[in-house]
């Protein structure tokens, strides 16, 4: 893989408020790339650093192997869907896709043609003298994703662009997204909060917390190997049991002495405190295991959400049964709880 | 009626009672404004074209409140971009120096302005020191009518104009004035009919040529030249009126259509 965009060592302040503390990572070229974070974790503000509308206060990006320091967002091989979608509203469908290839002086028919392009490809054939104001929200997101892609960006940046969407919209444009990004063959840098739309998405995911990068990995590493706590609890559900380091391999606690994985950058010395993570979905209701008491038990039909009281835990534990059986366990009902060996892994904060 | 309705009934009467008296007797076939009405007539409006001087003095005032709005309102214009875009030290002392005309009597500023002018800069006192004043006493109002617009409006639709490869100026040119030109219009409305209606500083700056509101004055002694300058009253009247109604159009227009840009 060719790194497309390099960022080295971008940290970013506005006053006394640091929003980046340090962030180095390289993009691939024709990657989906997602930056998944809760909002003020800095996501944004690495996008549009990445857009040139922000200079990083140190650190460097570049682009196709370009310093991009102190190029202005005009003369960046890059554009970007707003999250407001920042569609002119003093001009018609038309006039904003357009807006852009005025400047790159493009003759008449040339230009005409590659707006027609860009409504088909975002399924608004028909409407191109609408006025944006007589646009729903699916159609303004439209209108902004063909007005950045008829620029035939080098990388798309997209700042939560379906976030003001709801959610069977969402759904659709999810897929379409993807289906665009597969064919364009164009880098796209996404940013969300939704873990969900990461995961649908995205080729790798960077999690970003209080403006740091705490893993960069494809979705499957992320939700089998995330390499903390946080990270863990940000993608899917995850039970996490407090306990010690018991010995090379070994932890115990409330669960007792066992052995399970441990993360790369989990403590290792006797004594440490971590987390024993269990993924919900790893866990069985059975006839052997760890005793316990169904505190709540949710039908979801594809699969059916138990919390099971536990003696000697503090939090319940979060059990995912696929209802094979199609047997549900009443609120109440003694049951035993186990899990494969492979299933536990120790985590560090 | 409700008591509300009645005290609505008198607030506009003694609001707009006395101004609806200057056209009655603008109309009245005396040369006295006093009760009873004597009859309809429209010769006052039409002496009014023979008073040359008074003539002369609008004729001032028209020109003086159209440079002193276009020259406050380009001004402005840049002021207020800048207020509202970026951060930069000082902004608050200059925000504060640029609307403290608003908060000093205009005497003392036209004394002021007068000292300056004749002791420090030495320069003859005609209409061009009178517009430099208005300039002054506009330019507040016209920055905080452009930078309520300004603020008014999504800054990314900048960045998205920037974004898509259009250097500063272009952006200016594309995006910020056509969002801005309610604004633009409620500016220029406003700093020519504070201009034109302005009688302290113009008295105190003018030279030898009167702007309206002076000659005005001038004329309160000679008693038969007064059903003329009602008549010209009423006809300002009408004319200010239309100007802010077509104002407050546009204005409304420019509110809609920002609107959806707020989704």
């Amino acid at each position: 893989m060719t790194p497309q965009i390099a960022i080295q060592g971008v940290t970013k302040s506005f006053g006394s408020f640091q929003a980046l503390k340090g962030v180095t990572f390289d993009i691939a070229k024709g990657e989906f790339f997602s930056m998944l974070g809760a909002s003020g974790c800095g996501k944004t503000t690495l996008l549009r650093i990445l857009a040139g509308i922000e200079q990083p206060t140190t650190g460097r990006v570049s682009i196709d192997a370009k310093d991009m320091t102190g190029v202005p967002p005009e003369r960046r091989p890059t554009n970007m869907v707003f999250q407001s979608y920042a569609i002119f509203p003093h001009m018609n469908v038309e006039e904003n896709i357009g807006y852009g290839l005025k400047n790159l002086k493009l003759s008449r028919a040339e230009a005409a043609a590659a707006i027609a392009g860009a409504l088909e490809m975002v399924k608004l054939e028909g409407m191109a003298k609408r006025n944006a104001h007589a646009l729903s929200g699916g159609q303004r997101q439209r209108v902004a994703l063909a007005r950045a892609l008829v620029m035939r960006p080098k990388v798309l940046l997209l700042d939560e662009p379906l976030s003001a969407l709801d959610k069977k919209l969402r759904e659709d444009m999810q897929l379409e997204l993807r289906a665009m990004q597969r064919s364009l063959g164009i880098t796209f840098v996404f940013v969300t909060h939704d873990q969900e739309e990461a995961m649908t998405l995205s080729d790798r995911i960077a999690i970003v917390s209080g403006g740091r990068i705490l893993q960069i990995d494809t979705p499957k590493r992320l939700y089998d190997a995330p390499v903390n706590r946080e990270v863990a609890e940000f993608i899917g559900t995850m039970n996490l049991i407090p306990a010690r380091v018991s010995g090379p391999g070994m932890v115990e606690g409330a669960l007792g002495t066992l052995s399970a994985a441990f993360a790369d950058v989990a403590p290792r010395e006797t004594g440490a405190a971590v987390h024993l993570a269990l993924r919900p979905e790893r866990l069985r209701l059975g006839d052997e295991g760890l005793g316990g008491t169904v505190r709540e038990a949710v039908y979801l039909g594809d699969r059916i959400t138990y919390l099971v009281d536990v003696p000697g835990l503090a939090a319940p534990l979060r059990v995912a049964d696929s209802n094979r059986s199609g047997e549900m366990r009443r609120i109440g009902a003694p049951v035993r709880v186990s899990w494969p060996d492979d299933a536990g892994l120790v985590l560090g904060d | 009626m409700r008591p509300l309705t009645i005290y609505a009934a008198l607030f506009m009467a003694f609001i707009y009672g006395p101004v609806l008296l200057l056209v009655v007797f603008s109309l009245n076939d005396n040369t006295f404004a006093t009760f009873p009405l004597k009859g309809f007539t429209l010769r006052h409006y039409v002496e009014m074209w023979s008073q040359a001087p008074m003539l002369a003095a609008l004729g001032n005032s028209l020109r003086i409140g159209l440079g002193v709005t276009l020259l406050t309102t380009a001004i402005a214009i840049p002021a207020a971009l800048a207020l509202t875009r970026f951060r930069f030290p000082g902004k608050p002392a200059i925000l504060g120096a640029m609307m403290l005309p608003l908060v000093i009597p205009s005497i003392v500023l036209a004394v002021s302005l007068l000292v300056i002018i004749l002791k420090f800069l030495n320069i003859p006192l005609s209409l061009w020191t009178v517009a430099a004043g208005h300039v002054l006493i506009c330019l507040p109002f016209c920055t905080s009518v452009l930078m309520s617009r300004m603020e008014g409006f999504d800054p990314s639709l900048e960045e998205a104009s920037r974004d898509l490869g259009s250097p500063p100026w272009q952006t200016f040119r594309r995006v910020t004035l056509p969002l801005a030109m309610p604004g633009v219009i409620s500016s220029l409305l406003l700093g020519f009919i504070i201009s034109f209606d302005e009688f302290v500083i113009a008295f105190f700056l003018t030279g030898t040529d009167n702007t309206l509101p002076v000659y005005l004055y001038s004329q309160l002694r000679f008693p038969n030249r007064l059903p003329a300058t009602l008549a010209l009253g009423s006809l300002i009247l009408v004319g200010s009126t239309l100007l802010v109604v077509i104002a407050e159009i546009l204005r409304r227009r420019g509110v809609q259509s920002n609107n959806p840009g707020d989704l």
